[in-house]
């Protein structure tokens, strides 16, 4: 096959490596919006521009938005002194949906996962360190994954909070709506015997 | 190859593509090997989770293996606090140090079992370090804290040689030039103890963490463990509690 120019080479390479993008969807990508759509190109390239310039994170949750302070921690009707501590922004936007939740939130960036380089510090953990020494939080609710990093981070959490004596919860696992005992998996199975509420 | 009933845990995994992982696996019969992994969609199948044993099938003539079948042969080993972290220690130490595609039989049965001891609690340190001691050996990556039938000499003075990664003597007059990666002024009869894990000698264990951190510092070529830091700030976090919790 004969040679790309440098420049289409270039953006192949930026393409690839996004979450879902492999070499050749990269490659196809890039021909497309060059070849067929160069419009398009163009708005992507002004909304990508204007993305990084104005979203920058919250001051007080670390979630991404486009003022020092987001809407979720301006919002007057919603309690802070109850914070959800989640992985990412996309975590927000679940619980949001569900409507059943009504406190403030605090999203990391990303779980405990020390073989990625990630710890405390660069998941934002002093951040919320900081949160919690101003002492208007009053309840935790740790929603991080169930995996064992998410578990990780959960309990990193739990130390940090000890000192404060603040209520700390983390979201219960289990069955899934309408789910059938006997096609949950053990791992479930068993977080959702330890995690059993009284009637 | 196609490669079945492999006794295999999992180091480490990252997402591969839209629905994929790439994972790093310890397994009894290849050592660290590499391998993809696509989840079936139609049923839900084990989770691809650190400390957990697994029965695996891999398949390709590359570095690179397919990984199919997953079975997940026991329960989970939970791990919880400082447990863990001690956890992903273990992994990290064997994903960076271990090559790929060289068997180590009798380092994986002693990695199987301390994971499933890790959670009994106490005695945690020494684990560790008698892990970190047959991991360097295991990998020819040297650790002598005692020359094997070697005697006590009153009037010398004992240092570790990091990057031989052996104890050495020198007679009644130590030299003046001190080479740099030379840990000096230990005892002896702290460096015996240390050496067959006589971990009842007050003060063996504390040596023992400060030579093989060195060890192992070398032969990382100084590039942090992050896992150890993780550990390390999470067991202070839990000082700070311990000190604050009678004045409340
Ligand atoms: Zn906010």
């Amino acid at each position: 096959m004969a040679e790309l120019s440098p420049s289409i080479e270039h953006l192949i390479h930026c393409l690839r490596g996004l979450p879902g993008v492999g070499p050749k969807s990269a490659q196809r990508m890039a021909l497309d919006l060059l070849e067929r759509t160069p419009e398009r190109a163009a708005r992507l390239a002004e909304a990508l521009q204007t993305a990084l310039n104005k979203v920058q994170r919250c001051t007080q949750c670390q979630n991404l938005c486009e003022s020092a302070v987001c809407e979720l921690c301006a919002d007057p009707c919603r309690d802070a002194s109850q914070l959800c501590v989640v992985e990412s922004p996309l975590d927000v936007m679940a619980i949001e949906q569900s409507g059943a939740f009504k406190g403030g939130y605090f999203v990391l960036k990303g779980r405990l996962s020390p073989l990625d380089g990630l710890g405390p510090d660069e998941i934002g953990l002093p951040r919320l360190a900081q949160r919690l020494d101003q002492g208007n939080v009053g309840e935790l609710i740790l929603a991080t994954s169930s995996t064992v990093e998410g578990e990780a981070t959960a309990e990193f959490i739990v130390q940090m909070a000890k000192p404060h004596g603040i209520a700390v919860s983390r979201l219960a696992r289990g069955i899934p709506l309408g789910g059938e005992l006997g096609l949950v998996d053990r791992h479930t199975l068993s977080h959702a015997l330890n995690g059993r509420k009284a009637f | 190859m196609i490669a079945g009933n492999i006794s295999a845990f999992v180091l480490h995994r990252k997402p591969y593509r839209e629905t994929g992982h790439w994972v790093s696996l310890f397994t009894y019969e290849f050592g660290r090997v590499a391998a993809i992994y696509r989840p079936s969609r139609k049923k839900s199948g084990p989770l691809l989770s650190p400390f957990q044993a697994f029965v695996i099938e891999l398949h390709g003539e590359g570095e690179l293996k397919t990984l199919r079948q997953l079975d997940d042969v026991q329960s989970p080993i939970l791990l919880s606090g400082t447990a863990q972290y001690a956890g992903f220690y273990l992994n990290e130490l064997l994903y960076r140090l271990l090559p790929l595609y060289e068997p180590h039989e009798h380092l994986f049965q002693a990695y199987a079992d301390l994971l499933s001891r890790l959670q009994v609690p106490g005695a945690l340190e020494a684990r560790l370090r008698e892990f970190e001691g047959l991991l360097l050996s295991e990998l020819g990556l040297g650790l002598e804290l005692w020359p094997e039938g070697a005697e006590t000499h009153t009037f010398a003075s004992y240092a570790f040689d990091v990057q031989e990664g052996r104890v050495i003597f020198f007679g009644e007059h130590p030299q003046p030039s001190r080479a740099p990666g030379v840990i000096e002024g230990l005892d002896p009869a702290l460096l015996k103890a240390a050496a067959r894990h006589d971990w009842s000698v007050a003060g063996a264990l504390a040596v023992a963490k400060v030579l093989h951190r060195a060890r192992i510092d070398y032969v990382l070529e100084g590039k942090p463990l992050k896992s150890r830091n993780l550990l390390k700030q999470y067991l202070e976090l839990g000082r700070v509690e311990k000190k604050s919790t009678p004045g409340r």
